[in-house]
Order: C-alpha cells, then structure tokens, then sequence
C-alpha cells in the first residue's frame, strides 16, 4: 500500500536538517547517512551522501532524476564485481 | 592465428544454445551491446590467454525482459550439438575490431593505476578499481597509509581523466576523503 499523500515523504529528521543546514549556507560536504529508506527530495538535488549498506559508505551524487526514488537504492547491499583480471568492453567519459 | 591476450577485451560470455541452427546465447558484457554486431572474429576461451580465435557468421539482437542479448553464429557451428560445445565459453574481441572509442571516452580498465590529484597539483593516490554503481561510476582510489577513498565518476568531482599521461584531477569536497 502506498504511504499517504497527507504524510509527506519520508526523510529521516536529522538528514533533513543536515541538508537544510548546507542548503542555507550554500555549502557542499559529503553527508554520512545511514538512513537508506529517506525519500530524495528535490533539495537534495546536488548534494553528496554517503549512504551506508551495510558494509562501508557509498558516496552517492544526487541528480535531478533520482528525485522520489529512496537513498538506499543507489547504495546496493550486495556487488558481484565479476572475475578480477578480465579487462571488459566498458568504457567511461 | 592468435592475438595477444592483452589486447582482448571481454565482450560477454555464452549461456546456452539457441534454436536447431548453431546460434548461442550471448550475454554481452559491454556497455552497449550494439557495439558487437559487426564483429567478425572473436576469441573464445576460458580465459584470454586460452582463447582461441573463431569467425562470426552472424550477430543479431534479442531483447529479453532482463536487457538485449545477442544470437551468435560462430564459423563451424552448423547444429545445436555444435553450439553447445560453447557453452559457458568468455568472449573476447580486440580492441581494434569494436568501433572506436569517440572523443573524450576511454576503457575503464585503462584508469587502474592512474595518479589521482587534486586540481593544485597534490597527489591523492591511485586509482585501484572502478566500481559500476547504479548511477554512476565510483574510482576507488587507494591512499598509501589511508582508507581507500571513494570519488564519484560526475563531472562535479572529476575534472580530468588524462588516459596518455596517466592522471585523473579530482576536486573533493568536505568529507570526501575522511
């Protein structure tokens, strides 16, 4: 069932207020947040968080297109990295 | 004849047999699978070293509910029997086959072991390994007598990746190399 309209998003108390704190200061840091389940709200849209899963914290880099979606969905819990050694047709820009 | 095995890039790997006609199942490792469809040898093997070079008769896509597969035809593989053989088979291509790379691209295995530094000149390390997250590419960059740092693969924090000299300029913010 989906959360009620009336109630918000969710965005755990303190990171909200981390956030605004840099919002009013017009500052950029790397948030440390083991709130995964916090709702991406639009201002959150530019800022650095270092969402932990479990083992380590994964810097995630907030765009506008991960706005709704929750925070521990771009920090994944469990990474097969494939077979070491292998050089892949993968590039990079 | 036989390649290099340095110059082979891992281009996927065969699952199964396809159909009574000789075609496998490729599931592609590359970044874009379109980029395999005109191929016309590949090394195969399991591993690069072992691989051993084979023509392509025909690539085409398939798209399934998980992504796009490839339906491969290999040179000789006229029956189902003749494709099974291959089955659990890695892929390799050379670099000079696939299309080039365009302006400002580069192979993510070409950053390990690149100097990272900051945008005034202080090294920060090196990169170790590139992880393939969800939104973007991490650099993990391995500090002697520190914790390995993680640096995002936006342009807000890499502004340079320079494949000929071997660096990568990054500017961190606050907390990035805690």
């Amino acid at each position: 069932m989906a959360r009620s309209l009336k109630k918000g998003p969710y965005v755990h108390q303190k990171l909200q207020r981390k956030v605004d704190t840099l919002n009013l200061t017009d500052k950029k840091r790397v948030i440390k947040t083991w709130s995964r389940a916090s709702m991406i709200t639009p201002d959150f849209v530019g800022h650095t968080f270092a969402v932990h899963n479990g083992r380590q914290f994964i810097p995630v880099y907030v765009t506008e297109n991960m706005v709704g979606h929750r925070l521990g969905e771009f920090s994944p819990t469990r990474n097969y990295r494939g077979h070491s050694g292998k050089k892949k047709d993968r590039r990079g820009r | 004849m036989s390649s290099q095995s340095s110059d082979l890039l891992l281009v996927g790997r065969i699952a199964r047999a396809h159909g009574l006609k000789g075609e496998c199942k490729l599931i592609p490792e590359s970044d874009d699978p379109t980029r395999l469809l005109d191929l016309t040898r590949v090394w195969i093997g399991p591993a690069p070293a072992l691989a051993k070079r084979t023509a392509v008769d025909s690539v085409r896509v398939q798209q399934t509910k998980r992504g796009m597969i490839l339906l491969v035809r290999l040179a000789g593989a006229q029956t189902r029997a003749a494709a099974e053989a291959y089955t659990g088979l890695d892929v390799y291509a050379r670099v000079q086959d696939l299309p080039a790379l365009r302006p400002g691209e580069f192979y993510l295995h070409d950053l390990v072991g690149m100097t990272v530094s900051t945008p005034e000149g202080d090294t920060i390390g090196a990169v170790k390994d590139v992880w393939e997250m969800p939104t973007s590419n991490i650099y993990v960059v391995e500090r002697p007598g520190k914790k390995e740092a993680l640096v995002p693969a936006v342009p807000a924090f890499v502004r340079r990746v320079d494949i000929e000299r071997g660096s990568v300029v990054v500017s961190p913010i606050e907390g990035m190399l805690d």
